[in-house]
């Protein structure tokens, strides 16, 4: 009884790592890491792995977490609330519904896929907060930062991929 | 068993479909609310904020503190590689920093007799500070701001100054009970006060998201040139006078921008000043109703005039 009791928090707390590796690619975001001053960009890890859940364990990245994500993105970057989450969830969205179109592909191609998805997420971001302020933002920081998330997906996907072998693919886990 | 389970994921799938559906346009609409909300009342959601920030701050400053440690190890190695040569870059500059020490010596003591003389007071009392650790440094194309460890609970208040060991950083627009928000001199939203010397221009810096931001409000002639030393006038009420803001870069025709002093690849720490000759509005409103009493109300004013 214990034994079952203790798989299915196993299982439970397992199914909860999509939320947690979003959120800890928030806190590196939030690091001065890759910062060569305050005119710098930096990659941003949030999406990264908002897509690869998105992709591979939507059930487990529902739309809450995506804008649970978001949100927390936003408030510790200090951006106006709501400005990722809103990016999120449409990357979220878009993901799913072309979800047939992904499976079996090969990584290159996932990739090429997250670059367009990444491109317009950014440049809708971009647009937002240009909106939002009521001024036009330079574009040469967002293309630096798209780029950098592009390199780092790659880098990123082998981690998330030790991250998904260690869910249970049962429907217990959802 | 497994039957019976079947079937009821033949049932919930559906339903968890509608339910994923709904939640995706709800959400959607609650991050289009929250964004014309913020817009319209930021002190409203700065908070939801500064909660947010209160809470992840402790954590992200037990996760900065390696990753610190690992940058100041890197850069002591660089540091060796070039021993040498700081040697003897640094005698030289010690022999001319002994210079201005006599001199500085020399001025005090003029300055000392020539208050005495004139009466005046020995000067204002240095502001009070509390030090602090730049625990996120977010980046990116839109806001230039960091948070810090230390907030309401260590005596942080709203507009404080933020310096480090060379000078100017920023100062606090956000205050949470662990947390604080500091903007940087480079963001958009930034106006300081400032004067270029020795001829005491004023002026105000203005962040424009560059690495080197702008004078502005310059007076009609300028004497300003490049390499000359920008520093807070104190004219706002808020920032102490004479902190180090940074060197002019370079004077066109229509923009005279300035290096800040600051070295943003290595913000650990910060100083946080309080230094408060003006009050602030708040206070300002408060000590008005306790003196005369709350104000009287719109209406009345335009019923009363003809």
């Amino acid at each position: 009884m214990t034994g079952a009791w203790l798989h299915h928090l196993d299982a439970r707390l397992r199914a909860l790592l999509p939320l947690a590796t979003a959120l800890l690619a928030v806190l590196a975001d939030m690091l001065p890491l890759l910062h060569v001053g305050p005119a710098s960009v930096t990659p941003l890890a949030t999406l990264c792995v908002a897509f690869f859940w998105s992709l591979y364990r939507p059930d487990l990245f529902g739309a809450g977490a995506a804008f649970a994500t978001g949100l927390a993105h936003d408030a510790l970057a200090g951006l106006p609330l709501g400005l990722t989450s809103l990016v999120l969830l449409l990357v979220r969205h878009v993901v799913v519904m072309q979800q047939r179109f992904f499976v079996a592909r090969s990584f290159p191609v996932i990739w090429c896929c997250f670059v367009l998805l990444a491109l317009a997420a950014l440049a809708l971001r971009w647009s937002l907060a240009c909106l939002w302020w009521g001024r036009l933002f330079a574009a040469q920081p967002m293309v630096f930062e798209l780029l950098l998330t592009l390199a780092l997906y790659p880098v990123a996907t082998p981690l998330l991929a030790r991250a998904y072998n260690l869910i249970p693919r049962t429907a217990d886990a959802s | 068993m497994k039957l019976e389970h079947r079937s009821l994921s033949r049932l919930t799938l559906p339903l968890k479909a509608l339910f994923d559906r709904f939640a995706f346009a709800a959400l959607i609409v609650v991050s289009l609310a929250l964004l014309l909300v913020g817009k319209a009342d930021d002190a409203l959601l700065g908070a939801v904020g500064t909660r947010v920030s209160d809470a992840i701050v402790p954590v992200l400053g037990v996760v900065v503190e390696p990753i610190n440690a690992s940058r100041r190890a890197a850069a002591r190695i660089g540091e060796l590689f070039a021993l040498r040569q700081e040697n003897a870059h640094l005698r030289a500059r010690n022999q001319r920093l002994l210079e201005w020490q006599d001199t500085a010596r020399q001025l005090a003591l003029e300055n000392a007799a020539l208050r005495q003389l004139l009466d005046l007071e020995a000067g204002v009392a240095p502001p009070t500070a509390v030090a602090a650790r730049v625990v996120a440094d977010a980046g990116g194309p839109f806001v230039h701001t960091v948070l810090v460890d230390a907030g309401a609970e260590r005596g942080v208040v709203k507009g404080m100054a933020a310096v480090n060991e060379r000078g100017l950083v920023g100062r606090v627009i956000e205050v949470g009970r662990r947390s604080a928000r500091i903007l940087l001199l480079t963001d958009f939203n930034s106006r300081v006060p400032v004067m270029v010397e020795p001829a005491r221009d004023q002026a105000i810096l203005a962040g424009d998201n560059a690495r080197e931001p702008a004078l502005v409000f310059l007076p009609l002639h300028p004497r300003m040139a490049v390499g000359q030393r920008v520093v807070t006038s104190g004219r706002d009420g808020v920032l102490p006078p004479g902190l180090a803001v940074g060197r002019i870069s370079a004077i066109d025709d229509d923009k005279v921008t300035v290096a800040p002093v600051v070295d943003w690849e290595r913000l650990e720490y910060v100083r946080l000043l309080e230094y408060s000759r003006v009050l602030p509005p708040e206070t300002l409103a408060t000590l008005q109703r306790e003196v005369y009493g709350p104000p009287p109300p719109q209406g009345d004013a335009g019923a009363a005039s003809p």
